[in-house]
């Protein structure tokens, strides 16, 4: 079963937000990680990169295949998750915690509305994402 | 991202035991079958460290019987299994008459038949070679016996497949273990040799091979008690450390660590054995088999193509299809890509030009690398195995 926490807004791919502020910490869902499995390299992005919603925001490998990550919103990123490029195990570890990926600056918060909410990606799921 | 099975799928005698321990079910040659339990990476580094436990029933076994059975075998197949006798078993590889590879598979010698374990995807077309090649072997044999009409050819071909579930317990515990669950040792089983046990009132043949690089036993044990023998290897303990259950993802790792071909990928009917590096396999000292003729031409000429082995230098994981570059010029593609557990890096087996082989063979400063979508990935050239081999020679 999932674990997909309230608070959080998700997208149809599978990412997470959370939003601080006028930023948004981004990773991928507990669904995604056990659908991956072993998460062994990511390709993220650097600091400064601009990127639009729904734009490729990274790329992941895992043991079995290959992921494209996309941007749930638009912005600049303004922090990435180096602790990633020793341990990339800790995406399937702590999806929600250590496992973020990068932190944007929003450049138009109201796409957050486009996000679904916690009970809506669930929804999404058990119908077969 | 997983397919959707359908129910149309076969299953393998141990389905339930999968299901109760949660496995990530998969589909593979028409079979349902576990892809991973607690993780590809950690049973893959299960069984390099102690014991791993793989269902195997979906590959395929196939009885041959009668008296000129030695002579058909021989026939059919690259190997010599003249080098064989009861309780022996050897590597082969069934070739069409372009000496491309229509399977790799093991023959066991048990004395008055032989049995070739078979991948799951080929059962059928083996089968219909195996056919085609019994009649080619009897007019032969006919004609070069013709004064005694009353010799009939007798050669008989089964699918026994039905019979046997297939389990494969592989690691360094493993002798250890599998002597513990049997209540007998298995310690004087010599590589690539086995012998008949009994498990509870059931038969199973044990021959010491596996797919893993590590000491480990296949197991033929009858459908029916399958399961018993499953959970008793799974519970027993050994160094304080229980047999992990492994699904097909860990069997691919750690069989693409040590460089062993996978047919559909190293191995096809367009990639003669000599292109695979399994020249070993063919004896062409021996008398006519099927594809015997080209090759002989390729072996005297060289191979057109040959597989390396590669490992990146850059992050990321290389994956079958991907072409290669050798100094700049395109040389081939990635038939197995992956990444190994015990190495920290992608790493791939990749059939290249043998101009490309030949260089990197010569030692010299070369530049290789792996396109993957629109990234070149940086690689070096690898020796196989990528890690050491622990089987018991």
């Amino acid at each position: 079963m999932a674990n997909i926490p309230d608070g959080l807004r998700y997208t149809k791919s599978h990412e997470w937000v959370k939003v601080e502020g006028n930023k948004a910490r981004i990773g991928i869902s507990d669904y995604a990680q056990s659908e991956l499995g072993d998460v062994v390299a990511l390709y993220l992005p650097k600091v400064g990169d601009s990127v639009s919603q729904g734009d490729k925001l990274a790329e992941v490998d895992s043991m079995k295949t290959s992921e494209v990550i996309y941007a749930p919103v638009s912005g600049v990123v303004v922090e990435v998750n180096s602790s990633l490029d020793e341990s990339p195990e800790i995406v399937n570890e702590d999806p929600y915690g250590e496992g973020w990926l990068v932190v944007i600056e929003m450049k138009d918060s109201s796409e957050l509305d486009d996000l679904m909410t916690a009970q809506e990606y669930s929804k999404t799921i058990e119908e077969g994402a | 991202m997983l397919p959707r099975i359908e129910a149309e799928l076969c299953r393998s005698p141990l389905h339930e035991e999968h299901i109760r321990l949660g496995a990530k079910m998969t589909e593979f040659a028409g079979f349902e079958m576990p892809l991973q339990y607690r993780g590809i990476r950690e049973e893959h580094l299960a069984v390099r460290r102690h014991c791993g436990l793989f269902d195997a029933s979906h590959m395929g076994e196939i009885e041959v019987s009668g008296r000129q059975r030695k002579e058909f075998v021989n026939y059919l197949l690259t190997n010599d299994v003249n080098r064989l006798g009861p309780g022996r078993a050897q590597y082969s590889l069934m070739c069409n008459d372009n000496g491309g590879v229509v399977d790799d598979l093991f023959v066991m010698d048990f004395g008055d038949r032989y049995i070739l374990v078979v991948n799951a995807a080929n059962v059928a077309a083996d089968l219909e070679q195996a056919l085609k090649a019994a009649e080619a072997f009897k007019q032969m044999y006919m004609s070069s016996n013709s004064n005694d009409l009353s010799e009939a050819v007798d050669v008989r071909i089964a699918d026994v497949s039905d019979k046997y579930a297939l389990l494969a317990l592989q690691g360094p515990a493993a002798e250890a273990i599998l002597s513990k669950v049997l209540d007998h040792s298995v310690s004087s089983l010599g590589y690539f040799g086995f012998d008949t046990f009994k498990f509870r009132e059931a038969d199973v043949v044990v021959s010491r091979t596996g797919y893993t690089g590590e000491d480990g036993f296949e197991l033929y044990i009858h459908p029916r008690a399958a399961a018993q023998l499953w959970r008793s290897l799974l519970d027993c303990e050994a160094n304080g450390e229980r047999v992990s259950p492994c699904g097909l993802g860990a069997r691919d790792s750690l069989r693409l660590e040590m460089g062993y071909s996978l047919y559909g990928h190293e191995l096809s009917t367009e990639i003669n054995p000599y292109e695979a590096g399994l020249g070993f396999a063919v004896k062409l000292d021996k008398g006519e088999f099927v594809g015997k003729e080209v090759l002989a031409k390729v072996k005297q000429e060289g191979p057109a193509r040959r597989i390396i082995g590669l490992k990146l230098t850059d992050r990321g994981v290389p994956r079958a299809g991907d072409r290669v570059f050798v100094n700049g010029d395109d040389a081939g593609y990635v038939t197995s890509g992956g990444f190994s557990p015990v190495l920290g890096v992608g790493i791939a087996l990749a059939l290249v030009s043998a101009e490309a082989a030949s260089m990197i063979q010569q030692g010299g400063p070369v530049e290789l690398s792996v396109l993957q979508k629109e990234r070149k990935l940086a690689a070096q050239p690898a020796k196989v195995p990528f890690v050491p081999s622990r089987v018991k020679r």
